[in-house]
């Protein structure tokens, strides 16, 4: 009578499409011939298997997971067992370095053995044994590989258990090159009505280096005729005309990606000293005994500047003098306060003045830009 | 008139034209900054001493009692690359009781970009300096100086904004001017511009209840003709000392030749303040020359500033000087005297 009923269950549960191995974990007691053809790729998240002749495919519950037990046939339950997977790898650590000397990483992953072997292999096939493998866990796994020479690239890493399973994660890890340093440009400044030719002095410039300028709201300006004269030195070219007169930032990029930048190493003149924003006060009028004016204009590059006032009788009565590259005198914007005091040692009257932004420039003195200036008292 | 005469004396020999504690906010200047026709700036502005044209009233109102008849004189330019211009008128005519002048100047700047109510309006400046002038020879009034003459002038200024600032200023005051001839050859001028103090009323009154106190100065010059020369060059000295303005001490240098009846050249040394010069003064060069036909005299003069040819100013002037109609009291024919008169 129990007999009968426990066969019952069993053909309710086949019938009902529940897959008692999951439901119940049934014995590992039961006869199973199956053959795990592949342990879950780079990710386990599934196996595939042999069972009665046929290659199943079923997802892991877990990604990982050690292990699996499947059932199959009419009758499921009679067809239970535990398979064994190879060797995962998720990771490497470091995940990129540069081709020179030995380098100690950590393989992490699942089902390392005790006595496991790794390697990472070219894409070319090229392979490099690791060295003093050591099994931190079933989980981690440190060795080193020596990279002296390895060609920069994408490689895979695999993992072998003594068992002869394996698992390779692809284009795991990156060989690379020494990243380049920029550290002089010659010349440092150019006109913007010209294409200027550059020599950039560093280290680890490689062929297929690019070159370009780049300033915050302007488009970039791509070097040209590139040319890697050694890995300290290369020449080149930019077309600067109708550019942005300013500092720019000069970005070497190697091929592989690595870059190096000249902050504001770079700077764009216009071919000659001009004042790009007139010159202009404010407050117009304004009473010294009260406050200063603000004198501002913007120059295309830097340089000796006089800022000079004029009383209405052609007196010269204040004169503000600014050195290249100091506030007054360099390219950009400047501005300069004017207090209302004079040569006469007091403040200058009512009246109406001339404020004159001037250079000397060639051997002459030159009016860049002018304006009136009122004073009320 | 001996009383009169006394007391302009007792103001000349002021020595502070602007009293301690006198409630104004600063000083402002004078147009007789530039003042003097073509002839006087080709000079370098040296002309206390000689101060025998029309425009004398500009320089030494003590100038024009030596003229004998009635003169006129203008002069229109443009400074500072046009940003300014400038025109002034005088005229001088002898009397039985000396010699009365009147000189304008007007002057002022347009287009200047004031920032009102957060928009730029364009204002408009003006100054405008009105001279009554007399002068004689101190002879009129005391039985000795035919050779020196005294004069004094009363100045009415009058400057302003119109367009995007609104306001105006109004003021007076007094120059007084002596020039002593001593030899046909060699004369000595002192002039003293702005002396009426503040607490007489010489001040600058704005519509907006500022006063500026109007800067003193007073010129001291020299004029010679060596006689080795023929008396045909003259050579002029002035140094100016300003008072209570911050204004450095100037000098002027200059020389007139008179190479014929008709061409004359000239040229000077003319000190400016200068604020970009460590002495706060730099010399500027001048040169001139001037043609005299019929009874007009054409001068020119060129004035160059700091160094910088294009802050140099050309100036021109014309002059009209009719036949002497009387004869004056000190007659001396003074060191400098335009040629003509000669």
């Amino acid at each position: 009578m129990i007999k009968r009923l426990i066969v019952l269950i069993i053909i309710g549960l086949a019938v009902f499409g529940v897959d008692p191995a999951l439901a119940v974990g049934a014995s590992a007691s039961y006869k199973i011939a199956a053959e795990v053809m592949d342990s879950g790729g780079s990710r386990g998240s599934s196996a595939s298997y042999q069972l009665l002749g046929k290659t199943r495919e079923r997802a892991l519950p877990v990604p990982g997971s050690p292990s699996l037990t499947v059932g199959e046939g009419f009758l499921r339950s009679v067809y239970f067992g535990r398979i064994i997977f190879g060797p995962i790898v998720t990771g490497i650590k470091p995940a990129a370095a540069l081709n020179s000397g030995p380098l100690s990483v950590i393989i992490t992953g699942a089902n390392f053995l005790a006595g496991a072997a790794a390697k990472i292999t070219a894409e070319d096939g090229k392979e490099i044994v690791a060295t003093k493998v050591v099994m931190v866990n079933t989980g981690a796994i440190s060795c080193d590989f020596d990279l002296t020479g390895a060609k920069p690239g994408s490689w895979s890493v695999t993992v072998t258990n003594p068992d002869g399973r394996s698992g390779t994660l692809p284009a795991a890890f990156k060989i690379i090159y020494p990243a380049p340093t920029v550290s002089s440009v010659v010349p440092d400044k150019g006109v913007n009505n010209e294409v200027a030719t550059l020599t950039i002095a560093g280290e680890n410039f490689r062929e297929g280096v690019s070159l370009k300028l780049s300033k915050a709201s302007e488009s970039d300006i791509m070097a040209e005729k590139v040319v890697v004269v050694s890995t300290g030195k290369i020449t080149c070219s930019f077309d600067l005309r109708k550019k942005t007169v300013g500092v720019w930032d000069l970005k070497v990029t190697n091929e592989d990606g690595q870059y190096a930048t000249l902050f504001q190493g770079f700077k764009i003149e216009a071919p000659e000293l001009e004042v790009l924003e007139a010159v202009k006060n404010k407050p117009n009028p304004f009473n010294p005994a009260k406050q200063p004016t603000l004198i501002s204009y913007t120059l295309s590059q830097d340089y000796d500047v006089f800022v000079d006032v004029f009383n209405v009788r052609g007196e010269r009565v204040w004169r503000y003098q600014a050195s290249r590259g100091t506030m007054g005198g360099m390219v950009g914007q400047n501005v300069v306060s004017w207090n209302g005091t004079t040569a006469t040692k007091s403040y200058a009257s009512e009246g109406v003045y001339f404020l004159y932004v001037t250079a000397r420039v060639k051997g002459a003195q030159k009016i860049l830009s002018k304006t009136k200036v009122a004073i009320t008292r | 008139m001996r009383k009169y005469l006394i007391a302009l004396a007792v103001i000349l020999s002021l020595g502070n034209p602007v009293p301690a504690g006198a409630e104004v906010v600063g000083q402002t200047d004078d147009p007789l900054v530039v003042g003097g026709g073509a002839r006087p700036i080709g000079m370098g502005r040296a002309f206390t001493a000689v101060a025998d044209d029309a425009d004398a009233a500009f320089i030494n109102p003590a100038g024009i009692g030596g003229l004998k008849g009635p003169t006129a004189m203008m002069m229109m330019t443009n400074m500072l690359m046009g940003e300014i211009y400038y025109a002034e008128f005088c005229g001088a005519i002898p009397a039985t009781f000396g010699t009365l002048g009147l000189g304008l100047i007007s002057t002022g700047v347009n287009q200047i970009p004031t920032d009102v109510d957060s928009s730029t309006v364009y204002t408009d400046y003006y100054d405008t300096l009105i001279i009554f002038n007399y002068s004689t020879a101190l002879a009129r009034f005391f039985g000795y100086g035919r050779n020196i003459y005294v004069g004094a002038n009363y100045k009415i200024f009058n400057r302003g904004w119109t367009g995007g600032i609104n306001r105006f200023a109004s003021g007076q005051s007094i120059d007084l001017g002596i020039k002593y001839i001593v030899t046909p050859y060699l004369s000595f001028g002192l002039s003293r511009q702005n002396v009426l103090p503040v607490t007489m009323g010489g001040v600058l009154h704005w519509s907006t209840g500022a006063e500026e106190a109007i800067a003193s100065l007073t010129k001291f010059g020299i004029a010679v003709k060596p006689l080795p020369l023929g008396g045909n060059v003259l050579f002029a000295y002035d140094i100016d000392f300003p008072a209570f303005s911050g204004r450095p001490v100037t000098m002027h240098f200059g020389t007139e030749w008179k190479t014929g009846q008709l061409l004359s050249l000239r040229g000077g040394l003319d000190q400016s303040l200068d604020a970009a010069a460590p002495e706060r003064t730099s010399w500027n060069p001048t040169f001139g020359l001037s043609f005299d036909f019929a009874r007009f005299r054409l001068d020119y003069a060129y004035h160059s500033y700091y160094n910088d040819p294009a802050l140099a100013n050309n100036y021109f002037s014309l002059s009209y000087q009719a036949d002497p109609w009387m004869e004056l009291k000190g007659e001396a024919a003074p060191a400098g005297e335009s040629p003509r008169r000669r």
